[in-house]
Order: C-alpha cells, then structure tokens, then sequence
C-alpha cells in the first residue's frame, strides 16, 4: 500500500502541498486529479524520492520511501523524454539496469516489453527517428521494465491515438490484475472516470476528496435528471427562475435538469407528475466525474476566499 | 548505480563515431600541420641564409685588420659566408649597396680592436634577415673580434680554452638530513605554469563536454527519471568520471600515437637519437639544466593533484550545465569559471621568485590553485608533510563537496523546467530536499 501520511512541501515560501492524507492499494488504480499547480506533481515527485516531504511522510509497503523502494516504483513523468542518440533497446536496458536488474536481463526484459506495446521493430531505432506516439510508448515501458509494484503515470496518455491509448490502458488493466498499485494523474476525466477505482482530488495543494470513485458518486446524490413528457413543462422554466435546478438541455417534450442546492429528486418527480400531462422517462443518475471536479474546485476556491 | 551510470556514459561516449574521428584525425592533422609548418620555415630560413651567403656582404671595415679575422672564424667553421671590402666614407658604402648585388653592409668601426671600445657593429641589410641568418652573422662577427682583441695580449692556447669554457651554475637543494633535492627555481616555475595550464586546459576541454552532457541530461527530459532510480550525486558523478575516463583514454591515445608517429619518424630520417652527444647538443650541454633526479614524492601528489584539480573545475561546469538551457546562455558563467583556473596560471609564474611568499602559501592551500602550486612548490621548499596532506585532503573535500553541491544544484534545477533560475531560485533548489 502507498500511503501519503499529512506531507506538506513548500517551494520559494509557496506551500505546495498542505497536509495531504490519502492511500493508494495493491490492485487498484487511484487517479490524481487537479487543475493546473494544485500540487500532484509535487506529490509525485515526492513518491518517486526525487524530493522530499517539509512534513509528514510517503511509505510504500510500511516503509518510508526512500533509497530502498526506488526499485519497487516505475514513474512516467509528465517532462518526459528519451536520450536522443541512443537506441531504443539501450535506453531501455540501462534505465532497468538502474533499477538493479542484471544486464542481460535487462536487454531480455526491454525486447519483450518492445514487442508487448507493438514497437519491436524500432528495437534499433533512435528515438529521432520515432513517431511521438511510439516514443511515449517507449516512456511507458520505461517505467514498467523492471516490474514495479508501484507505478507512476503522469498524464500518459497526452497526445496519444485511441489506437495506442486502448493499448496502454489493457497494459494497465494488465497491472493492476497482477496486483500493482496505480497512481495515475490526469485531466482527462472520462479516462480517469474509466480507469480508475479510487480518485484524489486535489487544489492548492490541499486534499478535497480522496476516496472510491463511486463512494464518491454516491455521496453526491443522483443529480442529474433526464425528463421525457407529453405538454409544454413550464414547471422547468419555473424551477430554474427559483434556482432550483439548471437547465442543462431543453427541448420540446424533453428536458435534462441538474438539481441545485437541496433541491431532491422526489421533489422534482411531484412537480412533473403535476406539471405534464403524460411523464414517459424520469431517469435520476450520479454526477460525471468532471462535475464532481468542477464542483468541489470551485467550493473550495469560494471557501478560501471567504477566508 | 554509480557503476551502471560510469560504464553506459563512458561506452556512449567512446563508442561513438565523433570520438573515434577526433581521436585518430587530430593527432595525423597535429602531425602534418606540424610537418608542413616546419618544412616551410626550415626551407624559408636556409634559403635566407643561402642567399645572404650567395651574394656576399660587403665589408666597411675601419678597424684596418678585423676582416681577415672574420674571415679566418667562418673558414674554421667551413660555413659560406662571402666577404667583399668596400672602401669609405660609410655614406658613399651605403649608396653602393643599394644599387649593387650584396644584400648587406658590415660596418666594423675604427674602435673595434681596442678592448675598452663601446662603438657598435653594425650590419645594414636591404631587407630584414631571418633571426637565424642574422645570428650566424652575429656569432662569427663577435668571435673574430675576441680572438682579434685576445691577439694583442699574446695568449697560450689554453688560457684561450679557459676564457672560451662555458661554465656551470648549478642550484641543489639540501633536505634537513643533508640528502641533495634537484629542482632549481627556474625548473620549478616551468613545471608550476605547465601544470596550471595543463589543468586548465583539460578542464576547459572536458569540463565543457560535461557541461554540455548535463544539458542534454536536462534537454532530454530524462532526467527525472533517472533520479527517480539514483541520486543526483551518483548521477553527477558518474558522468563526471565517465568523461574523465573518455579524456584519459583519448589522452592516452593521442600520446601512444604521437609517439609511433615519432618513432617513425626517427626511422624514416635515418636519425640515431643515441648518437645526439656528438652532434650541436654536446655543444648546449653546458647550459642544459642538471639532470634532474626523480622525486617521487613530487610527481605521486602531482598524479593526485591533477584529477582532484580537474574534478573541482568539471564540477563547476556541470553545476552551469544544470544551471542553463544551452551553451550560449552559459557563455559568461564560463568566463567566470575560467578565473580561478587563471588564477592558478598567475600564481605559477611567480613561484619562481618568492616559494614561501604569500600568494604562494595561499596558492599551495587553495583548492582551486593547489594542484598546480603545490607539487611545484614542494620543489623548492621543504615541506612538511602535514601541509602536503592538508592540501591534498582540502583539495579531496573540495572535489567531493563540488560534486555534491552540484548534485543539488542539477537535481534542483531539473524540477524547473524552461525558466531561468534566478539567484534565489538557486538558493532554494541547493537547500531543497
């Protein structure tokens, strides 16, 4: 298990991150997320003992990370880049040698991960020769050649076909069955939304929520509710006047609301019932992943102003 | 990790084709450069001097006798030198060859044979001579006037050996056990500047090729990862020591060809190095410096010193490595770097005139100067042995402590990409954890 124990990091006075608490379990995908300077790579960085915490502490498996638990992480940094001169297969091999695998393991390991994410061909190649595409691939096996039980992927999937993408994620998948912990940062929430079972919400450094992602959901309430009626359903423009709920979409006979404040599904169900004259689809659902961002986000940017 | 980093650096740099085109064109391009410079000026000066001899010189010689002297000195010497008498006055001479075939005008002046005479010879050329065919001239002129002014006091042979013996001043040092130590003042200097320019050289050299592999590190965006995997001091160190295993071998290279090249080129001219003493060295013999003793102890701290002091001067490129994005941003923080290594040059120079003053003392101290100053200093000085050690040991912690302060400085560094550091920015990312 990885666990971020109350760390906080300053830079040049600026708090970076401020007592974040979260955990991150075998077999498990937790996502990272954070509008720009929230603090993730802070965190990261942390994780991989590149830096380390003002306070608290980062332990994998009950250790503090450090020297010795280095081996044990594969990081895929949001900067990334390959040795421009040096062949794919070397670069693989050395950075596996650095994470102590034997040479001729390593060579072994770097041709069957080149072949595993299709790029077997470029075994040879230097990484000016490569498409962008192929050499994010190559970063990717880059943190997975030395077999992690932790890995770490900032937005990995940046700039990367559907095709390459699909193949990374069944990579994923793939790890986390063999029970490796995945932290993995992003801004693509439907990614996040797909992947991961666990998200860490982040802003200004501070922990929002950090839980399982449908916890988290489910905490938020169905809020989103999709209406097909027959009749002209006034009570929508009436309700949103009230700020009751937003009017998301709207159309004759149709319209998709999203509750406001306290505002319930029960209660919207009653003023359909009475305000239509045949209600056909009534269907309440949890709140996307990017709302529950946006939401959170902003209610704590509010609170830190009232502050 | 420190190894895998050493041995992949040190593979990626000799195994590539640029290293093994310098390794092996410089020293042929050394060579024939060499070769070709020395043919032109060796053929430019005999054909001079060729010339000087095929037309002649007139001779003013007012001295009434010195001529034939002069003549008598270059037959002894068998050299070609053709003298033909002008008459006087000077101005209508001058005028004569001018417009006539020699190319110049001896004028040895009334004076001349008188020992306590001061008015100077002087030769009038059409056009400036060569610095050799002017002191060939030189040399039977001045030898003719001894042997004309010595005739006047009717010598034996052998006191004119004696007075024509050149004679050895030699400076020998002694140990506080009476035991002799080798190594003049002069010979010491000459080894301080060498040394100091040796180190600042290969410094300049390498250091630049370790500033530059810490900016393709950076520029590469690998570098997170691989201090992901080892520490920056590992990191730093490795390349640091990669590149100076890369300059040895190159060194090592350069000397192995440079000496096939000259054993060749013993063989190709024909030339018997152990037949030297019959031949114009036996003449310098006199004025070569004595033989100079091996001192173990001098040349051991100086194979210590050289790579502490490279170490400390690579450091200080890698850290403007880490520091800039590209070499020409970095281009006034070399100059800065560059000062301490000149420093080490200008104390050297003055080694030979005050060994304990205190520039030196400092010098043979400081980290930065020690590995010239010291092992020449400790030819001329008697040190004791707990200065050797505390220098070497203050000039190890240096190397040491550069490394790591580097270390922080590119591990920080790294973790700001595409922004130009700041002083404070530089603060803050040597203490960060």
């Amino acid at each position: 298990m990885l666990q971020i124990d109350n760390v906080s990091k300053r830079y040049n006075g600026t708090l970076a991150v401020d007592g974040a608490t979260f955990e991150a379990r075998p077999g498990r995908i937790l996502g990272l997320l954070g509008p720009n300077g929230a603090g993730k790579t802070s965190i990261l960085r942390m994780v991989n003992n590149i830096t380390k915490p003002d306070a608290g502490a980062v332990r994998l498996f009950g250790e503090v990370v450090g020297r010795a638990t280095q081996a044990d992480t594969g990081y895929m940094p949001e900067e990334r880049g390959l040795y421009k001169q040096v062949k794919v297969l070397d670069q693989l091999a050395y950075l596996a040698q650095l994470k102590g695998i034997e040479k001729e393991d390593a060579r072994r390991r770097a041709g069957e991960w080149l072949g595993r994410l299709e790029a077997h061909d470029w075994r040879h190649k230097k990484p000016t020769e490569l498409s962008r595409g192929m050499q994010q691939k190559v970063q990717f096996a880059l943190a997975l050649i030395h077999g992690p039980r932790l890995i770490v992927l900032d937005e990995p999937f940046s700039g990367l076909d559907p095709i390459n993408s699909a193949l990374m994620e069944d990579v994923i998948a793939e790890r986390k069955a063999a029970g490796v912990i995945t932290v993995f940062a992003s801004h693509r929430m439907e990614q996040v939304e797909e992947l991961c079972d666990d998200i860490c919400l982040i802003a200004q450094g501070r922990i929002l929520i950090a839980s399982d992602l449908d916890e988290v959901k489910k905490s938020f309430g169905r809020n989103t509710v999709q209406l097909r009626f027959e009749g002209d359903g006034a009570f929508v423009e009436r309700l949103a006047a009230g700020g009751q709920v937003e009017v998301r979409g709207r159309g004759p006979g149709r319209a998709d609301l999203r509750l406001l404040g306290d505002y319930g599904v029960t209660a919207l169900l009653d003023e359909a019932r009475a305000g239509v004259r045949t209600l056909y689809t009534f269907s309440a659902s949890y709140p996307t992943l990017r709302e529950i961002f946006i939401h959170a986000v902003s209610e704590a940017t509010r609170e830190r102003k009232e502050n | 990790m420190f190894g895998v980093i050493f041995v992949n650096e040190y593979l990626r740099r000799v195994k590539n084709r640029t290293f093994l085109l310098v390794t092996f064109l410089v020293p042929a391009g050394i060579v024939a450069v060499i070769s070709v410079i020395a043919g032109l000026v060796v053929h430019s000066v005999e054909s001079e001097s060729q010339r000087l001899r095929e037309r002649g010189i007139a001779v003013l010689d007012e001295s009434g006798g010195m001529l034939p002297a002069l003549r008598e000195a270059v037959a002894d010497a068998d050299d070609g030198y053709r003298f033909v008498a002008v008459p006087g006055p000077l101005e209508a001479a001058k005028r004569a060859i001018a417009s006539g075939d020699q190319h110049a005008l001896l004028v040895l002046p009334k004076e001349l044979a008188a020992a306590e005479a001061q008015a100077p010879i002087v030769l009038y050329v059409k056009e400036r001579q060569s610095v050799t065919a002017e002191g060939d001239l030189r040399y039977f002129v001045l030898r003719a006037v001894r042997e004309r002014r010595l005739d006047r006091y009717d010598l034996p042979d052998e006191a004119r050996a004696v007075l024509a013996e050149r004679l050895r001043f030699r400076v020998i040092g002694i140990t506080d056990e009476g035991e002799e130590q080798s190594g003049s003042a002069e010979e010491s200097g000459v080894i301080a500047v060498a040394i100091a320019m040796f180190v600042m050289v290969v410094s300049a050299t390498y250091g630049g090729t370790v500033m530059q592999t810490v900016m393709e590190e950076k520029s590469s965006r690998m570098a997170e990862i691989v201090v992901s995997s080892a520490s920056s001091f590992e990191l730093l160190l490795g390349k640091i020591l990669a590149v100076s295993a890369m300059a040895a071998t190159q060194l090592g290279l350069w000397l192995a060809i440079l000496a096939c090249c000259g054993a060749v080129a013993v063989g190709w001219l024909g030339a018997d190095p152990g037949a030297l003493g019959d031949g114009p060295a036996d003449e310098l013999a006199p004025w070569l410096p004595p033989a100079w003793t091996a001192r173990w102890d001098v040349i051991l701290v100086a194979l210590l010193m050289l790579p502490l002091g490279y170490f400390i001067n690579a450091s200080v490129f890698a850290a403007l490595g880490a520091l800039h994005e590209n070499p020409w941003e970095a281009q006034v923080s070399v100059t800065l770097a560059m000062l301490p290594m000149l420093l080490g040059v200008i104390i050297a120079q003055t080694i030979m005139f005050a060994p304990n003053g205190p520039l030196v003392v400092i010098g043979s101290f400081f980290p930065f100067t020690a590995p010239a100053i010291l092992p020449a200093r400790m030819l001329l000085v008697d040190l004791p042995v707990w200065q050797t050690v505390l220098a070497i040991a203050a000039c190890a912690a240096t190397a040491i402590g550069m490394v790591w302060l580097c270390g922080r400085v590119f591990r920080g560094s790294l973790l700001i990409y595409g922004k130009k550091l700041t002083w404070r920015d530089l603060r803050q990312v040597i203490g960060a954890d």
